[in-house]
């Protein structure tokens, strides 16, 4: 931390806590709308200017004190300091700061289980997942009313225990037109994979998202068990007809490129607020963040970290930032004004802020795989990204990384959408030069699938990706080819 | 020789359910006594000898537990106006929950600052209500935090007492145990929780416009007015000897220290408003409230 030391910034989280007290001692709990002093030690312990340990007691003992004078849950009269961080085991760097968080999402969304241990997570060295393009279309059999659907396999990744392959699905058709209308669900023929020895592999949709009655559906078939080393392809069906699609599983010739860079090193409260900034530009101001607007919360944040002696009021952080909310026109509760110069703000936030309402993105699907070397301890693979007007769907494997969050859609990057985050930072760049940031991330299987929401749109000119993954020290690019499979051809 | 913290308090007494029949508990002079327990130190050690151990002498043991227990201010009354919902119902609703499971050994807290020679002994009775899987150090730790409110169960007077016995410990200085650099947060944060809304009613302004910190030097510290902000320091003493008596604003006067006292009188030193000298008054106990009786 920047300035005034751990003890300034416990105090300033006591005196915040003395000053709720005195304001209004009901029993506040956590949840879903975090309490103040759970908003400021969370911000106080990601920019790691208190330990998890002490964030816990503080909050702990305000939360005693407003149910005692309350005559609140006994839970939390009895709701004790001891942070009991999940032990990260083996894991990598950025394994080890994703516990951390995940004892802190525990922390702030839970109500008071005095005593409770969290489960250890799984410590194991993650590994490198690898990835191949397929860019195959399966046509699936008629289901309910006539309506055929279709998968169009992206990309298949995998590790040596977890395998997926990445699709675009949609209903393509009706084979009766007098039937009932579209299904508002995704399509759900059952498919499975057999390898060239003959093996069987049991194929299950994931992660479709909700009956929106969409276009398109993003989602993955995980495939159990993952294959092994050694095979050559695999058979994906069967679809409509008894057809099949292979997938060869031999790693192509890949023309792109994948860099690595150290980066500026910068304190961690520095790219707590870089990350907010990020966050406002990519979720919108309005968005909501721990029950409140981004905006406010992001707000607290710079109280916070400037109040607690974390960063200066004059740290050339809290000006980018401060330029970027006058620019949005948002009140971040410091004084601003457009003084703060264009040069302060970086390229993607000037790059977000000329294109954040573009509408123009092409409609296809890109079938391409790179696999990244290790960045903060965990390892991915880019495995391919439908676009659409409003953005594009990248679709990343990833070991020894997850999300923040609950488990399911994601908005924003922390918990509860608390902008907190700040172990891997994802930023993209097209090669028309318009950059994108991710607005909401989509985790739910246990393949360590991800889906990452890029917005705005991609340009309808740009023919590659620069997929960017940040851990504070280096940078990992990868250029990816956006060769477009044609959507919207109906059968 | 300088005066005792514990010289403005006022004597408080409570009587408790003890076995069979209601006890007298006293503190008075800095000490916690069962009255009706003559020889507690006895029943100590045939409590750790595997016999019973009173009611009365379980809180007098607890009371010396937490002489220096940071949550006592963390948790105790900042103000006359804060209360705490504590009773004694909610005291065995408490100890209820955190008994130990059948068969498994009752707590055994070991306290910091737990004197040598006068080991806890099982109070906690094992029952049959179900309960979460807990390390042993998180019972220890609830069973010490249940142990904490039993103690603010005995009322207000006991309370500010238990309050100012530990900012009395903590402003003693250096001590084998007493980590002040980790404890400065916590302190800083007990004077402004107490001193907060006392500075601000003596000026009647918003408490947001108060701010408060550790006096360490010599000295009684600093209070001054600038900008519309109050901007006071005091020493952790402060909140021994003048907050936990009651009188840190007397008549108009914000108390700063105690120079003499014998309850129900004292002689302090205190302010009539920022930037003024401090004046000696004598201030006297009126069964209510305190009030100005003199000028020296």
């Amino acid at each position: 931390m920047a300035a005034g030391g751990a003890e300034q910034a416990e105090t300033y989280l006591r005196l915040l806590a003395e000053a709720e007290l005195r304001r209004a001692p009901v029993f506040p709990g956590p949840g879903s709308q975090p309490h103040r002093v759970a908003l400021a030690a969370t911000a106080l312990a990601s920019a790691g200017a208190i330990s998890l340990d002490t964030a816990w007691r503080v909050v702990a003992d305000f939360q005693a004190a407003c149910a005692l004078r309350t005559a609140g849950p006994t839970s939390a009269m009895l709701s004790l300091g001891g942070w009991q961080a999940w032990p990260a085991g083996s894991a990598g760097r950025s394994g080890q700061l994703m516990a951390a968080r995940r004892a802190a999402v525990a922390f702030v969304t839970s109500p008071p289980q005095p005593g409770l241990i969290p489960p250890a997570p799984v410590p194991a060295e993650p590994e490198a997942p690898a990835a191949v393009p397929i860019g195959t279309t399966l046509p699936l059999p008629a289901e309910r009313e006539g309506w055929y659907g279709e998968l169009l396999l992206l990309a298949l990744a995998r590790t040596g225990t977890e395998a997926a392959i990445t699709l675009a699905t949609r209903w393509a058709g009706q084979t009766r037109r007098s039937a009932g209308p579209r299904p508002r669900h995704a399509p759900f023929h059952e498919v499975a994979a057999v390898d060239d020895r003959g093996v069987s592999y049991r194929a299950t949709l994931w992660d479709m998202g909700i009956e929106d009655g969409r276009d398109w559906w993003d989602c993955h078939l995980g495939l159990t068990p993952a294959p092994p080393d050694g095979i050559r392809w695999l058979d994906i069906g069967p679809g409509a007809r008894g057809r099949y699609i292979r997938v060869a599983l031999a790693t192509p010739d890949w023309a792109g490129g994948i860099a690595t860079h150290p980066v500026a090193r910068a304190t961690a409260g520095a790219r707590l607020l870089d990350r907010a900034g990020d966050e406002l530009l990519a979720a919108g101001p309005a968005s909501r963040a721990a029950g409140l607007s981004l905006a406010a919360r992001v707000a607290l944040l710079i109280t916070d970290l400037t109040g607690s002696g974390v960063l200066a009021a004059d740290d050339a952080a809290v000006a980018r930032l401060l330029g970027l909310g006058w620019r949005l026109g948002v009140d971040l509760g410091l004084a601003a004004d457009g003084r703060v110069p264009r040069a302060a703000l970086p390229d993607t936030w000037h790059s977000m802020l000329a294109d954040g309402d573009a509408a123009d993105g092409p409609v296809g699907a890109a079938a391409f795989a790179a696999n990244l070397p290790e960045i903060g301890g965990a390892w991915f693979s880019l495995a391919g990204l439908r676009s659409d007007r409003g953005g594009a769907t990248l679709h990343v494997m990833a070991s020894g990384w997850t999300p923040q969050g609950s488990g399911w859609v994601v908005h924003g990057l922390g918990p509860h959408s608390d902008p907190g985050q700040i172990a891997l930072t994802w930023q993209a760049r097209d090669s028309a030069g318009r950059w994108h940031l991710i607005s909401a991330m989509h985790w739910g299987s246990q393949q360590g699938m991800i889906q990452m929401r890029l917005v705005p749109p991609l340009h309808p000119a740009a023919t590659s990706l620069d997929v960017i993954v940040s851990d504070g020290l280096r940078q990992v690019s990868a250029t990816v080819p956006l060769d477009w499979l044609p959507l919207g051809n109906i059968r | 020789m300088s005066v005792p913290w514990w010289a403005a308090l006022r004597p408080a007494q409570s009587q408790i359910s003890c076995g069979a029949g209601q006890h007298l508990l006293r503190w008075a002079d800095g000490e916690l006594t069962a009255a009706d327990h003559p020889d507690a130190e006895g029943e100590l050690v045939l409590a750790a000898l595997g016999g019973d151990k009173s009611e009365c002498v379980t809180l007098v043991e607890a009371w010396g537990a937490h002489a220096e227990d940071l949550d006592v201010l963390a948790l105790g009354p900042r103000s006359p106006a804060d209360q705490l919902a504590v009773t004694w119902e909610l005291v065995r609703s408490l100890r209820s929950a955190i008994s130990p499971q059948p068969g498994q050994p009752p707590a055994r807290p070991a306290w910091p600052g737990q004197r040598p020679g006068r080991p806890l002994a099982g109070r906690l009775r094992p029952r049959s209500l179900p309960m979460r899987q807990v390390s042993p150090e998180v019972r220890q730790a609830q069973a010490r935090r249940a142990e904490l409110i039993g103690l603010f169960a005995l009322g207000r007077d006991f309370q500010l007492a238990l309050s100012g016995t530990v900012a009395a410990a903590w402003s003693a200085g250096p001590a084998p145990g007493r980590d002040l650099t980790a404890a400065r947060p916590a302190l800083a944060a007990a004077l402004a929780g107490r001193l907060t809304p006392a500075a601000a009613s003596w000026l009647g302004i918003d408490p947001e416009a108060v701010r408060a910190e550790l006096h360490d030097g010599p000295g009684w510290g600093t209070v001054e007015l600038a900008g519309g902000t109050l901007h006071t320091a005091l020493p952790v003493r402060w909140l021994a000897a003048v907050w936990a008596a009651g009188c840190p604003v007397v008549d108009g006067h914000l108390v700063l220290e105690v120079l003499a006292a014998a309850w129900p009188q004292a002689q302090v030193r205190a302010l009539a408003r920022p930037g003024a000298a401090p004046a000696v008054r004598s201030i006297r106990y009126d069964g209510e409230h305190w009030s100005v009786a003199g000028t020296d």
